[in-house]
């Protein structure tokens, strides 16, 4: 298991089961900040493996750096073939749909799994 | 060999003194008895003495007894028979002395004794003659005169032989007395000696301790002086080792902790400067990047030459500067309305925004108003800006155009708020009509526009996400709806003063809180209930 934490985040991914977690909010300030989440993500990708999961329902907030991190991921998955791509997000919190319409519009093949 | 350190020193010293005083003290109560037995000896022999010469004068007394005696019976009994009675047993009496006295002279302890008991044995000799001499006339038939005389010569052969002994018992008494007082002597010279063998021994002890502590404590004060020195911030120091034991291992952990410090306080210090021209080209760069977003905002005097619209612009950099920005043209009777936000902080970020706005004004001004090719090829300009300065930025940017009474915006962005006259709010979402810009390389499918009419006295809002995002002391953001309100609530007054308004509210909400985000705010008011009011 790899944990990434910060003052108010948690981002873990569980060996074997390309499964992301986030949590709390993520206020990370540029693309230098994120890129070692971005390079937990990326990772799930390096096994040849049918499905990945990204998991948002704890993540309250994410800032428009850490939406263009997200936005990068989801070019590189749907640029890989054979890659079946989960968000898990919240009704509840409102930056969810918002911003997975344009990860959506990247990658039409991506699953959003609402709960 | 085992090491000298304090532990074995101190041991060593101890054992010394205690062997040292063991020794001594066991010479010393050796010699003390051998001398009490000595004197104990003396003693007995000088009693011994004593009642030897006391026993002669018994003899002497009884041997008296029975001469006169004999003395007086033999007339009566005949001599015979008077010397069976009496003379025998007087005989014995005088043996007796005689064996007393050449025992006495045997074990007298000096010359002076033994010539006394010696004089006892020749005043026997006489005394014997003198007896013999009175015992013969006793029975022949002489003088009286020549008997009584006789008898008068063995009286004081007697009395002189008494005398002797009396010496004897003077001089075994003085033996005793003498071997006493050398008892005496002899036990007040040994505590006098124990008292000078623990004097003796407490002095050494005390000299050796003093010596032990001297080699402790200068090493000891060489290392307070050197840590006191250290304490006020002065690591250069030379540490002496003084001694192989724990003091000197002290020293080293101390010499070596020394070295740490130096060696940490360069780091530190190095570091320290590294974050110091960090820091300082930092600010630099936010600087640069604050004039430039203000030097591009247009002008108070170009938004009051607009005469349709009453129009209001804010824009507060944070602390590390964003990349918000808005632009207003005039151009062909109508109005342009930019707004945009660009990803991360900074100079790259400050940067884009201001190619963003370049490209927005030259498209306008080479006249392309076709919606695609518009964001097509600002979309372009800024994917390959990024990769040319190697910055991952994206940005959302809306496009509002005013003309005659109707705004058409197009453009993902923030939500375009619209406060009618009457206090009626709408919400109008810029999500389906944009995509961001910078990161896919075609977004014309992604491209549209929606028309929303803007008549006298409607106001209009548009804004970046430093606003509805601005968290309050909970972390509860400002969001769309406080803003909307905030805008209703003084839709009746001109432009600045809803913007004023706003920013209250704004910072009603985040209170002590700093910025995280810039903050940029575009009121557009159509003019005519404006216009009379300015009138």
């Amino acid at each position: 298991m790899k944990t990434i934490t910060g003052e108010s985040f948690e981002v873990r991914t569980e060996e074997g089961r390309n499964v992301v977690f986030f949590k709390g909010a993520l206020r990370l300030s540029g693309s230098e900040d994120y890129a070692p989440i971005l390079e937990m993500l990326k990772g799930t990708l390096s096994e040849p493996v049918a499905t990945v999961l990204v998991d948002l329902r704890d993540l309250d907030f994410l800032n428009s750096s850490g939406i263009t991190m997200l936005s990068r991921f989801v070019i590189e998955a749907r640029d890989r073939t054979g890659i079946d791509l989960h968000f898990v997000v919240s009704e509840a919190i409102p930056w969810h749909l918002r911003s997975l319409k344009n990860l959506q519009r990247l990658m039409p093949a991506l699953k959003i799994r609402l709960n | 060999m085992m090491k000298s350190t304090i532990r074995n020193r101190l041991i060593l010293l101890c054992s010394c003194l205690l062997v040292l005083m063991a020794a001594v003290a066991a010479v010393c109560s050796l010699s003390l008895e051998r001398l009490k037995r000595d004197a104990h000896e003396a003693i007995a022999v000088g009693a011994r003495l004593h009642s030897i010469a006391i026993e002669i004068q018994v003899h002497n007394l009884k041997a008296q007894r029975r001469i006169k005696e004999y003395l007086a019976e033999v007339d009566k009994l005949g001599p015979e028979k008077a010397r069976q009675m009496y003379l025998e047993e007087s005989d014995f009496e005088i043996h007796e002395m005689e064996t007393l006295a050449a025992k006495a002279a045997a074990i007298s302890p000096d010359a002076g004794k033994r010539a006394k008991f010696a004089r006892i044995g020749q005043g026997l000799a006489s005394y014997r003659q003198a007896v013999d001499r009175a015992v013969g006339l006793a029975t022949d038939d002489i003088e009286t005169s020549r008997r009584a005389e006789a008898q008068e010569r063995y009286a004081l052969a007697a009395d002189q032989l008494d005398q002797e002994a009396e010496d004897g018992e003077v001089a075994g008494s003085e033996a005793s007395q003498s071997a006493e007082a050398g008892m005496v002597r002899t036990s007040r010279v040994g505590s006098l000696l124990s008292v000078g063998i623990s004097v003796i021994g407490l002095a050494a002890g005390i000299y050796m301790s003093f010596m032990l502590l001297r080699s402790i404590l200068g090493p000891v004060d060489h290392l307070r002086e050197l840590a006191d020195t250290a304490s006020r911030g002065n690591f250069q120091l030379e540490v002496r080792r003084f001694s192989n034991d724990e003091i000197g291992d002290l020293s080293e952990s101390f010499s070596r902790m020394l070295a740490s410090v130096r060696f940490f306080q360069s780091k530190t210090e190095m570091l320290n400067e590294q974050l110091k021209a960090e820091n300082l080209r930092m600010s630099a760069e936010l600087d640069v990047t604050r004039r430039l977003q203000q030097m591009m905002l247009p002008r108070e005097t170009e938004m009051s030459a607009i005469a349709s619209l009453d129009i209001s612009g804010y824009m507060r950099p944070a602390a590390e500067v964003g990349g918000d920005y808005y632009d207003v043209v005039s151009k062909d009777g109508g109005v342009f309305f930019g707004i945009g936000d660009v990803t991360g902080h900074g100079l790259e970020s400050g940067v884009i925004g201001i190619i963003l706005q370049t490209a927005v004004r030259t498209l306008l001004a080479s006249g392309h108003f076709d919606n695609m090719e518009f964001f097509n090829i600002l979309n372009r300009v800024i994917c390959e800006s990024g990769r040319r300065m190697n910055c991952d930025r994206i940005l959302t940017f809306s496009l509002l155009h005013y003309q005659d009474g109707i705004v058409k915006i197009s453009g993902q962005h923030e939500e375009i708020i619209v406060v009618r006259g009457n206090g009626v709010i709408e919400r109008h979402d810029t999500l389906d009509l944009g995509f961001p810009l910078g990161l896919e390389e075609d977004i014309s499918r992604f491209v549209s526009e929606t028309t929303v009419p803007l008549e006298d006295g409607d106001v209009m809002v548009a804004y970046t996400d430093g606003i509805t995002e601005a968290i309050d002391r909970a972390g509860s953001a400002y969001g769309v709806e406080r803003l909307a309100e905030a805008v209703r609530n003084s839709c009746g007054r001109p432009s600045d003063a809803i913007r004023k308004a706003v920013l209250e509210s704004l910072g009603a909400h985040v209170g002590e809180q700093d910025l995280l985000d810039d903050v940029s705010l575009l009121v557009i008011k159509s003019a005519g209930s404006t216009q009379i009011m300015k009138g």
